[in-house]
Parts: structure tokens; sequence; C-alpha cells
């Protein structure tokens, strides 16, 4: 029934009783009455007005909504009545419910969106690696032709690898951001070209892959979103590709570019297969594969194992004797790790509700203590007890309501926040928005906040015994069993706080061990940038290597700049490149050969990046002009190749074993580099000089106290006199490349430290609130204490110890709580125990001042009553 | 509430439903507003059936929802606006209906009573 139809019939019911009274009077004025006695008579007669007007209207349905109506608007009268417990209230819970939905939204996006492509629950990727390999995520060429050729779990295995080729024209020269994909991947992902023609198996060869499809970005910002460039050509790395095709304006590359920048170009991959890059031992390329619809996960898994065991067999020169072929669906092998911190997170969020929760149960309990007279006389004036307990519901509801609408506010910053502070590891951070479903979750965390919060005070509100409550005027009456209940929620708030502090605390432990790492350089002013070479002048590699060094001369002599260097890759950075480590005096057979680290560097790399010498020397400019080749070798190296010899004088190759080439003697021994972040254990490590093998796209080391915008263009001006077509690109303090390594970490910890901080900061509130309450309850005793000759101190330990009791309850409880959670922390920690009693202890100091300064208020207040006041203020 | 329970032991409690029946039986004379409807069947029942008024307006739209009988809004015979009740041709029906249903029983009751004698 329509509001305004319901006013109409109300209008109606109002004038028909009115003229039932009206001719009932008049009748009985007719009949000789006295106007005052015919209308008291009348009344008499027909009873409750209201009540039968309310019993007529129950006639016409949707009663329970009107009295959910009739309450709301109660609720809002009397909450606004009290302004500051509403806003005390709303603000707790907006706290509670904003830090949950900002952090859903993220969870939303990043986790429980499905990936943008057809049927993405279908798709896998694929990675070989052997039972050392930490993480495995490449493959060879060779060993996927080997499963497509004997598996039949997929519909397709396609193939890719990060390409960074150099833009030249009318523009400076530029690196473009992109990948070289075998010619089943865009059907494999379901994505089709929205202009052009998509990649075609005769496009993927070593003769015809010079055509590239551009990402919708990249042709609206370079080509205006011109179709008519389909057909012409664009210079990549010197050579002219074809544009074939426009992805869709939709399709999101998303973790498929380690590069950090989303792929603007598209190129098939077009192995020459007669090439080593072809073959089995070479993983560097990435797979993601499509399951033929009715293949599990597990039963791919179960073939692809089989397979690897026949092959190792099979191919013993190729394969590792333990090779593991791992299958992982494509969202987890993107978002796996940052899956249990995302859901921590959301734990910790969930956590800090409560804690809401609870200190708004208590304030709506002292409330409805404060309102039993009231209630009394609701009761006795013929409400029921259940309309008097969702009366009180209705309340609370609205609490939440509005703190929910105060949370979603608090969120649509906070996820700003987070958007902005978030690592780029979480890459579908962007996608983060409030959403339908988002605002569904809010509104239904806040109704169970509301249920949460009234529904204890509601059932003692109900309980009130109406004869006692409007008979005693003192407030003495509370009943055992609310005190208790009170006391619980102080024992529950500091149990959940004790948790979430002791994760932060366990996390920014975990955080300043993993930066006080020493990363085996001197990060300290020391800049870095990388460049590339192309172009047919520089197929002759004497001309890389002439280039290179001109560059790093030029470079050091610039005023301010202490050293310069030149390596094919920098630690930390996220790249890495690994090698087979063979010893001249020492055959081993290939798949069974160490890997290292390696690092192609000029002579003055170290004293550049401050890596310390620890045995033997560097390599001088005379050793990059000699004939005789050298090497030089990680502390980790040393001791695991030769435990119990002198490396010093060995001969070794990196890569591959030949005979017929000239093997490098090591001559010295440094210290050891973190190459895959600070908190990632050293590895093996090995350098030869820049000149062996030259390689076109070396990083820059410079030590130098310029600024990174001066440096940068001192850089820039000196490169392009070499060569006006080379891009710089990257250019940072290494600092900050090391910083970024912890990105993740960060981002985890601070978020978990702000929720431990909301934590405490909430339960202290609460803290104060139930124990300036019992003081108040208490004050009549405390007067008769202090008559009886109690003294100020007996009175404070009185009360602290009442509350210390509590405490230590909860602590005792967030310590079993904190100890049964850490094995969900583990993952998230760096070089101390889930149960490290150094932080545990810590957190327990914490907690138990954090509350004492709550308690101390109220308890000073204790000590401060006058005696005959307090006995009077019954 | 003493005072309160002891007037109604002056009167006949209605059988659940047989309000129903007396509204409908009041409403067969002609139309009638709520008023009314009360006073005839207190005057038609020698003064022993008070309808309460907390069962009558209750009754009235239960019935008019049901379509039995329909409301309008009338000059009375005080030249004062008041809200007619008259019935429906499915309310004829029901009366009929209610009526066996009603004569059915007194006669159960009846011979039931007999036999107790």
């Amino acid at each position: 029934m329509s509001f305004w139809r319901r006013k109409k019939r109300e209008a109606e019911l109002n004038e028909e009783v009115q003229n039932h009274l009206e001719m009932a009077t008049r009748e009985r004025m007719d009949r000789g009455d006295a106007a005052f006695e015919a209308e008291r008579a009348v009344r008499r007669e027909f009873g409750n007005v209201e009540l039968v007007k309310e019993v007529t209207r129950d006639v016409w349905g949707w009663r329970w909504l009107r009295d959910v109506a009739d309450d709301a608007r109660f609720g809002l009268r009397m909450l606004w009545k009290n302004p500051s417990f509403m806003v005390v209230a709303v603000l707790t819970l907006a706290l509670g419910i904003g830090a949950n939905t900002a952090l859903f939204s993220v969870v939303k996006a990043v986790l429980l969106n499905s990936l943008p492509y057809s049927d993405p629950n279908r798709l896998v990727t694929l990675a070989e690696g052997d039972r050392e390999t930490r993480d495995p995520i490449k493959v060879s060429y060779g060993a996927a032709e080997d499963w497509k050729a004997r598996s039949r779990s997929f519909q397709s295995i396609a193939l890719y690898e990060a390409w960074t080729p150099t833009s030249t024209g009318e523009q400076i020269p530029h690196i473009v951001y992109g990948l070289r994909v075998t010619q089943n991947f865009f059907p494999t992902l379901g994505v089709r070209p929205a202009i052009g023609r998509s990649i075609l198996p005769e496009d993927d060869r070593p003769d015809r892959w010079h055509m590239v499809l551009l990402s919708h970005g990249y042709w609206m910002r370079r080509f205006a979103g011109n179709p008519k460039v389909i057909g012409t050509n664009i210079t990549l790395d010197q050579i002219p590709f074809e544009i074939a095709g426009i992805l869709p304006e939709n399709f999101q590359p998303l973790s498929f570019s380690d590069a950090g920048s989303a792929p603007d170009v598209w190129a098939p991959l077009g192995y020459d297969l007669s090439l080593p890059e072809a073959g089995r031992t070479w993983q560097h390329l990435q797979s993601v594969a499509r399951l033929k619809d009715g293949v599990s996960v597990g039963q791919a898994r179960a073939e692809m194992n089989t397979i690897a065991g026949q092959l190792a067999r099979e191919f013993p020169k190729d394969y590792a004797p333990d090779l593991q072929v791992k299958l992982t669906p494509l969202h987890e092998s993107w978002y796996g790790k940052v899956q249990s911190a995302l859901w921590m997170l959301l734990g910790a969020t969930a956590f800090v509700l409560l804690i809401a929760c609870a200190n708004v149960a208590s304030l709506l309990l002292a409330r409805t203590e404060g309102k039993q007279r009231e209630v009394a006389l609701r009761a006795a004036l013929g409400a029921s007890r259940a309309r008097i307990a969702r009366q009180l519901l209705t309340e609370s509801a609205l609490v939440s309501l509005l703190g929910g609408a105060g949370g979603i506010l608090l969120a649509v910053w906070g996820t700003q926040l987070l958007i902005s502070w978030g690592p780029q590891e979480i890459p579908r951070l962007s996608e983060v928005h409030l959403e339908g479903s988002i605002l569904i979750f809010t509104l239904v965390v806040s109704m169970a906040t509301g249920m949460l919060t009234g529904l204890v005070p509601a059932l003692q509100a109900a309980r009130v015994d109406q004869r006692e409550a409007l008979q005693q005027t003192s407030r003495s009456f509370v009943g055992v069993s609310r005190g208790r209940f009170r006391s619980l929620l102080v024992v529950a708030e500091v149990g959940l706080a004790f948790v979430l502090a002791a994760g932060s605390g366990l996390l920014s432990k975990s955080f300043v061990r993993a930066v006080s790492v020493n990363p085996g350089f001197d990060s300290q002013n020391l800049y870095t940038t990388n460049f590339a070479l192309f172009g047919p002048k520089y197929e002759d590699r004497k001309a890389v290597v002439r280039f290179e060094r001109a560059a790093v001369e030029r470079i050091r002599s610039l005023p301010g700049v202490e050293a310069a260097g030149i390596a094919s890759t920098l630690p930390s950075g996220g790249d890495f490149d690994q090698a087979g480590f063979h010893i001249q005096d020492r055959m081993i057979s290939d798949p069974q050969v160490p890997s290292v680290d390696r690092y192609q560097v000029s002579p003055d790399y170290f004293r550049a990046m401050g890596i310390p010498l620890k045995r033997g020397r560097l390599f001088t400019e005379a050793d990059a002009a000699g004939t005789s080749r050298v090497a030089i070798i990680g502390e980790m190296t040393a001791r695991k190749m030769w435990p119990n010899e002198d490396p010093i004088g060995k001969r070794i190759q990196l890569g591959g074993r030949h005979e017929d080439r000239p093997w490098a003697e090591i001559i010295g021994i440094v210290g050891d580099v973190h190459q895959y972040g600070l908190d990632s254990p050293a590895t093996p490590q090995a350098y030869l000089l820049y000149t062996y093998e030259p390689f076109t796209r070396p990083c820059l080391v410079i030590r130098s106290r310029l600024n990174t915008e001066a440096l940068t263009r001192e850089i820039e001006s000196q490169v392009r006199a070499l060569d006006k077509n080379v891009p710089l690109w990257n250019p940072a303090p290494m600092g900050e490349i090391l910083s970024e390594s912890l990105a993740r970490r960060r981002f985890t910890t601070g978020l978990f430290g702000c929720f431990g901080f909301l934590a405490l900061l909430l339960a202290a509130i609460g803290i104060y609130g139930v124990m300036t309450y019992q003081v108040a309850q208490r004050t009549g005793e405390i007067g008769i204490r202090m008559a009886l000759g109690a003294q100020r101190r007996d009175v404070l330990t009185m009360v602290l110890s009442g509350s210390g009791r509590l405490v230590s309850l909860g602590i005792g409880f967030g310590l079993c709580g904190a100890v049964s959670l850490s094995r969900l922390l583990r993952g998230q920690l760096y070089g101390i125990s889930p149960n490290d009693p150094l932080t545990l202890g810590g957190v327990v100091m914490l907690v138990m001042l954090v509350a004492l300064l709550a308690c101390f208020a109220p308890a000073r207040r204790a000590t401060r009553l006058d005696p005959m006041v307090a006995l009077r203020y019954e | 509430m003493a005072e309160k329970r002891e007037r109604y032991h002056n009167r006949i409690e209605l059988l659940q439903g047989t309000l129903d029946l007396l509204i409908l039986q009041t409403l067969q004379w002609g139309p009638q507003h709520g008023y009314g409807i009360s006073v005839a069947i207190r005057n038609r029942s020698g003064e022993l059936l008070q309808v309460d008024t907390g069962s009558l307006y209750p009754a009235l739209h239960r019935l008019e929802k049901q379509k039995w009988i329909k409301a309008e809004w009338r000059i009375s015979e005080n030249k004062q606006r008041a809200k007619f009740y008259q019935l429906t041709a499915a309310g004829k029906k029901q009366l009929t209906r209610e009526r066996s249903k009603w004569s059915q029983l007194s006669d159960a009751i009846a011979g039931v009573l007999q036999l107790e004698e």
C-alpha cells in the first residue's frame, strides 16, 4: 500500500471513529444526558480510541513495516536527544565498517573478481624446475614443444616473453614495452583484435615475425586512434614492423608483463628452431595454457608429472633427473602471494570491527540502563517485551546504519589511499572501486553489527522487572549478569586488540629485520639507469664494447661523479640472469650443473656499487684489454664449490661447457649481494668482464652526490653525444629500487600496524568507558569505604586491581589467540619465529600500559571523591 | 482492571465469527454506518449483545477488504458526513452461507443440550 493511500485511509478512519463518537454522544444527549456526562459515557463505552484505530489498521496489513518505521522515527528522536552518544557510537562503527569496506573492495577486485578473459578458470601456467628451484616460472621452448606433443590435457599451450624494443622515428628514441607471443596466445585467452587481424600461424616464423598488434592505449596516444594505421609500418629497433591490428580497449594484460609497465606492442615469437634459444635447456619463456573442458587441474598435474618423468629419462642431457612441471591456475600464480596477505588484512579489519562492536554494545548497555525507568514505564503501559526489545534493536540498527554510511565515506577515502599506497605487485589495485556488491557487503556488515551490538542490551532491557525498576530510585539494582557481560566485553576487547597488536609487532619486527639486511652493496648515493644499443651499427660486438667503454669514461669524468660502472644485471632490480657454473677440472653432466647468478661487469663496477673485495683482486682495465679471461666469484659460490680449497686460480665457464672456448681464471672473491630482494636469501654469484660477451642492454651504476634530476640530464647528454638514437630508461636511485623490493612487505606491515593501532585505541576507549561507568556505579560503596577509613591509595588499588584482573584475562586469551593464529602469519614474517617471545612480551607490556592509561583517569576520579558527597550520591 | 472485567459480565460474549454474520445481516436492511450497525445489533438483541468497537471496526474493514461489503461517504440523517457500508452481491451470497452455517451450528448445539436433559 502506498504511503499516500495509507495517509488517506488513516484520515478516513479518524473521521469514521470521530463520527461514531459524535453520533453516540448526540443520542445520549437526545435522551437527556448532560453534554459533559454523555461524552464521558460514550468514551467509556467506546474504549481506547487509539487501540481501536490500531487494531483496525492492522487489518490493512503491513503492520511490521509500520512498526519499524515508528521505531525508527522514535529511535532517531532518541539519538538526536543524545548527540554525544550518537557521535561516539557512529564514529566508532564508521571506523570499523570503513576499514572492512575498504579492504573488502580490494579483496574483491584483486582476488574475487575473475580474470577478464574468456572462461578464466580453465587458464593455467606451466613452468619447469627441479627440486631446488624455489619458485619456477620459466619454461624453455623445447620443453613446451615436448609437452604439446605428449599431453592431452590442454586445448592450447601459449608462450610469451617480455620485449622492450626501441622506437625511433619522429620522436626522441624511447623504449616501448611489449611482449613477443606465440600465435596461439590470443586464442588461448579468448581475445580478438578490435580492428585488423590477429597473429596467424604463418606470422610466427623467423622470416615473417615483423608484425605487431598495438594496445588500444598506445594506438590512441601515438596515432590518435586513426584506423588507417593498419597496414602501415612502425620502426622498432630500426626494423619496420607492420601494424596488423589493434587490441580491444577492454583487454587487460594484467600480470603478463613483468616489466612494470603494461605492454603496448605485441609481436610473434617467431623462433628459428635451429637456434639454441629454441632448445630444451634455455628456460627464458613463460607460458599460459588452457585446459580442455572436463579436465581438472589435478588431472592435468598428474599427467604433467608423468610426462616430466618420461622426458627426464629420455633426454638426460637436456633435463634434470628430478625435472618437475609446476602447473598453477593462472589466478593463483599471479595472486597467490598477495592472497594470504590480503585475507590476513581483511581478518584484521574484522577484529577491529568486533572491538568497535564491543564498544558500542557497552555504550548501548549503559544507555538502556539509564532508560530503565522509561522502559519499565512503557512495559507497564502495555508495550510487549518483544516490542521493547525490537525498539532497542532498531535503535542499535540505526546507529550501525549511520556508522555504515560513515564507513562508506571513510572507505571511499581509504581505498584511494590503498590504491596510491599499494605495491605494483597487486596489479588490479587500480580496478578497486565502490560498486553494488560492496555496498551490499557494507549493508550486511552494518546490519550484523547492529544485531551484534543491540542484542544483549535489548534482551536485558526486555527482562527488566517493571515493579522493581519503577519503585527503585537508585541505580544499584543493576543486575550481576549485566556487570558480568560488561566485564566480558572488556576481556574480549583486550584479547582482540592483543592479537592485532601482536600481529603488527611481529610484522614490524620482520620489516625492521628486512630493511636492516645488508644488501651486499652501498645503496647510498648510488644511482642507476638503463640504456639500449640497437641497429646494424651494433651488430659488431666491438662497437658495443667501444660505446660502453666510452660512455662509462665520459660519465666518470663528470664533476661530482666518484665512480661509474656497467653491468648486464643489477641486484634487487627484479631481473636476474642465471647460468650453469662449470669448473674445468670437474666434469658434471649438464642438467646437474649448479647455477649461479651471472653478472657481466666493467672493472669499476665493484667500486661504484661498493661491493667489498674479500680475497684476491678486482678486475682492471688491463684485464679488459688483455686476451686471457678472468672471473670473480661471490663468497657463497666459493664456499659451496670449493669448501676445502682455495678457488683462486681455478678456471670456470658460465652458461655451457665448451672445451673449444676460453676458460676464465678466478682472480678474486667478493661479498655476496641480495639478488632477489632484501628479504630473500643471498645466492651463489659469479662475475665476468663485460667485454667477453657484449650485451646491448646494459645497466649503468653511478656513485655520485648529485641529485637524481641533474645526474639524469648529465648522463643523457653524455650518452646522446655518442649516439643520439640511444634511449635511456628507468633512471632511479638504488635506494628506491631496494625499497621497492620491500613494497609488499611495507604495505602489509603498514596497514596491519594501522589496524593494530586502531584496535588498541578502540580497546582503550572501551576500557575507559566501562571503568568510568563502574566507578560511577560504585560511588556509594567507595564513599562508605572512605568513610570507614580507606585511604585514597586503597581505593586506587581496588579500582585498578578490578580492571587489572579483566585486562590480564584478556591478555591471556589474546596470547592464546595470537599463538594459535600465528601460523597464518608465518608466510609474512622474515627472520623471526611467529611466536617470537621478545615481541609477544613487548606486546603484553604495551597492552598493559594502554589498559592502565585507560583505567587511570576513572580510578583517580574515584580517589578524588568526597566521602560525604559520595554517600549522598544515591 | 478489576472494574472493567465486571462490566463485561452483563454482556454475552460474541462467538468467534458471529460478528461477521450479524454485520452482514444488519446491512441487508440497507446501508448503514458503523455506529448505526452497533446500535441496530444492540436493539435487535434486546440490549443483550453489545458490540465492542474494538471488534466492530476491524471486522468492517476486513469485510470490506474481502469485498463482501463496500463503503461510501454519504450525508447521514443528522446532516453529517459519515461512512456508510452496504452489502455487495458477493456479500449477499456470503450472508446466505453464514446463515445456513449458523442454523446448522445452533441446531447441533441445541441437539447436544437436549441430550443433556
